[in-house]
């Protein structure tokens, strides 16, 4: 009973991240193409709500997470019930092929699934961070600024907001069934990889990549052997799928895109630290090309990516949160440990039990693309320069950071490195596209 | 040739994808089957060690509300107590007396291991406080009121 109880709840995310979708209300798209937006556009509103009642000195409870969604749920429907919902009954054609990759692609998904509810949560990341203030806000009814304080808590709230929303549709802690958010964006991250690539490489392509993705043993243990980092996961789906509304954006020139795109970075930047110079990059690129477009009335839609950040920032000063020691001395570029940081990372990439040979293809997509420009083209440029820069900034963190550099790299990279792999398998799925038509 | 390379490193990774979920599955069926029939107690004391009972005891003999000085000599037992011992707010500590202010804690929790070298000296102040001792496996825990 814990399990499907907890599986609503999960789903009840989506649902929130699907109905912003309804009223957002993309024009020309078919269901698949904006599912995969949902979790994270979920995730991101119902914390954002919580924090807000906390901000507010309201205690949280099931009814207060719910009502307001279902409120707007029942207006929508008021409002839309002149147009009919159609539900498209045509048998889609599928070849045996494309049969056995679904099969594959589900069998894989329903190991992650299993994985994840064999044990309660075993990590340290869990105990120490992530579930420990889901715990905590389950029992306190919301987000105290002293305990965060107690306790030295300046990591963003979002995800472990979003996890106690379990806790309160189970009316208790359950720290097994609570892993079952991690299946979910699992299944998301498949869902966005696979239906960004199916207009552009053909579904079969689609399904291959994508089980290519899943398969990468990093990205089975993060989602369900419970054995590593809690928010690593998620934030890959914020990424990418900010990522891939920022492409859908600039192909389009639709500003729904545009808004989805800062919406999901904004949020980014409140489940994990990284999100920040994500959210910059993302924001970077998406304003460049609003100028490129010459949609200056789209400029003001920053503004849905600063509000997160400012109000967390904000919470923080008011709270009086300690400041970080570690830059208490100023902060100094130690760019004499450049070949380190290449080495650290280097290493990583040739791991063979965590990435299998994704960064060799990789490698050589990009080889590829560099002597036939011709395969590069703006999506896969946009998508390539998304993960470089986010990556610049991790290696910018590894020049200022005061840690030892021969422990730091080792215990991060692999980490850092999964938050961009997503978007790296669409990287090498569109020139292997384009390789294909060229010759 | 450029086509021929990636198609055949696109077969590597996608066998290599399939080789994975066979053996995740072999070590499904192997190692991880009698797990589905255990307690998530049971499986907590499996990977948490006898750290899980220790912080049961503090959980059943420290009310709710308290502020707990906790002295104990790994992380484990740190993170382990701070997550299932809250609404109580633990503080931690390796030594005995590091950062010690009175009037701020309920509690004073010493955790000897006894198979460690390392011993815990009670300082002369707490000698005359009221307390408990439990002693769980290879821990001796000492919980003094304040």
């Amino acid at each position: 009973m814990s399990f499907f109880i907890g599986l609503i709840s999960v789903l009840f995310l989506s649902g929130v991240g699907l109905l912003t979708l309804r009223i957002i209300n993309i024009k020309n798209t078919k269901f698949i193409d904006i599912v995969g937006y949902s979790l994270p556009l979920g995730i991101g509103f119902v914390s954002f709500q919580l924090f807000i009642l906390s901000m507010l000195n309201l205690k949280w409870t099931l009814e207060a997470i719910l009502l307001p969604w279902l409120v707007i749920f029942f207006i929508f429907l008021l409002l839309n019930k002149e147009k009919k919902i159609r539900i498209n009954l045509t048998k889609p054609k599928i070849s045996f092929s494309h049969l056995v990759l679904l099969g594959l692609v589900l069998v894989q998904m329903f190991f992650v699934l299993v994985e994840s509810q064999l044990r309660p949560l075993i990590t340290w990341d869990g105990w120490a961070t992530w579930l420990f203030r889901s715990r905590m806000f389950f029992i306190d009814g919301g987000v105290l600024g002293n305990v965060q304080v107690f306790y030295d808590m300046d990591y963003p709230v979002f995800l472990s907001i979003a996890e106690s929303v379990v806790y309160f549709f189970l009316n208790r802690i359950d720290d097994r069934v609570v892993l079952l958010f991690y299946p979910a964006v699992y299944v998301s991250i498949f869902v966005l990889i696979y239906s960004f690539l199916r207009t552009r490489v053909g579904n079969y392509y689609a399904l291959i990549f994508g089980f290519m993705f899943i398969s990468l043993q990093i990205v089975v243990r993060h989602a369900g052997r419970f054995d590593a980092g809690q928010a690593d996961l998620p934030l890959s789906l914020f990424f990418l799928s900010a990522s891939i509304a920022l492409v859908n954006y600039i192909k389009t020139n639709n500003f729904k895109y545009l808004l989805i795109t800062f919406l999901i970075s904004g949020f980014s930047t409140q489940i994990k630290s990284e999100g920040l110079p994500f959210a910059l990059v993302i924001g970077l690129i998406s304003n460049v090309f609003i100028l490129k477009l010459k949609s200056y009335k789209y400029l003001f839609l920053n503004l849905v990516w600063i509000c997160p950040i400012v109000i967390w920032e904000l919470y923080k000063v008011g709270h009086a949160f300690p400041a970080s020691f570690h830059f208490t001395k100023g902060i100094y570029v130690y760019f004499e440990r450049l070949p380190q940081i290449f080495i650290g990372i280097s290493k990583e990439l040739y791991v063979l039990r965590h990435w299998s040979i994704l960064w060799l293809l990789f490698l050589y997509a990009l080889f590829i693309g560099f002597t036939n420009k011709r395969v590069f083209y703006k999506e896969s440029i946009v998508l390539l320069l998304v993960a470089v820069l986010q990556m610049l900034s991790y290696i910018f963190i590894f020049l200022i950071t005061p840690h030892k550099l021969d422990v730091y790299i080792p215990n991060v990279i692999d980490r850092l490195l999964l938050h961009i792999s997503p978007i790296i398998i669409l990287v090498i799925a569109l020139i292997y596209s384009r390789v294909k038509i060229n010759k | 040739m450029s086509k021929v390379v990636f198609s055949l490193l696109i077969i590597t990774m996608f066998a290599l994808g399939c080789y994975s979920l066979v053996r995740n599955y072999a070590s499904f069926v192997k190692h991880e089957i009698p797990e589905i029939f255990e307690s998530d107690d049971i499986k907590r004391i499996k990977y948490f060690g006898s750290t899980y009972p220790v912080v049961l005891s503090l959980k059943s003999n420290i009310p709710d509300q308290s502020s707990l000085y906790l002295v104990a000599d790994d992380q484990k037992t740190h993170f382990l107590s701070k997550y299932f011992l809250y609404p109580r707010k633990v503080f931690f500590s390796e030594t005995v007396e590091s950062n010690f202010k009175h009037g701020h804690f309920d509690y004073y929790v010493v955790i000897d291991n006894l198979d460690s070298t390392r011993k815990y000296v009670i300082p002369l102040w707490l000698k005359f406080q009221k307390h408990k001792e439990i002693y769980i496996s290879n821990y001796k825990i000492q919980i003094f009121m304040l």
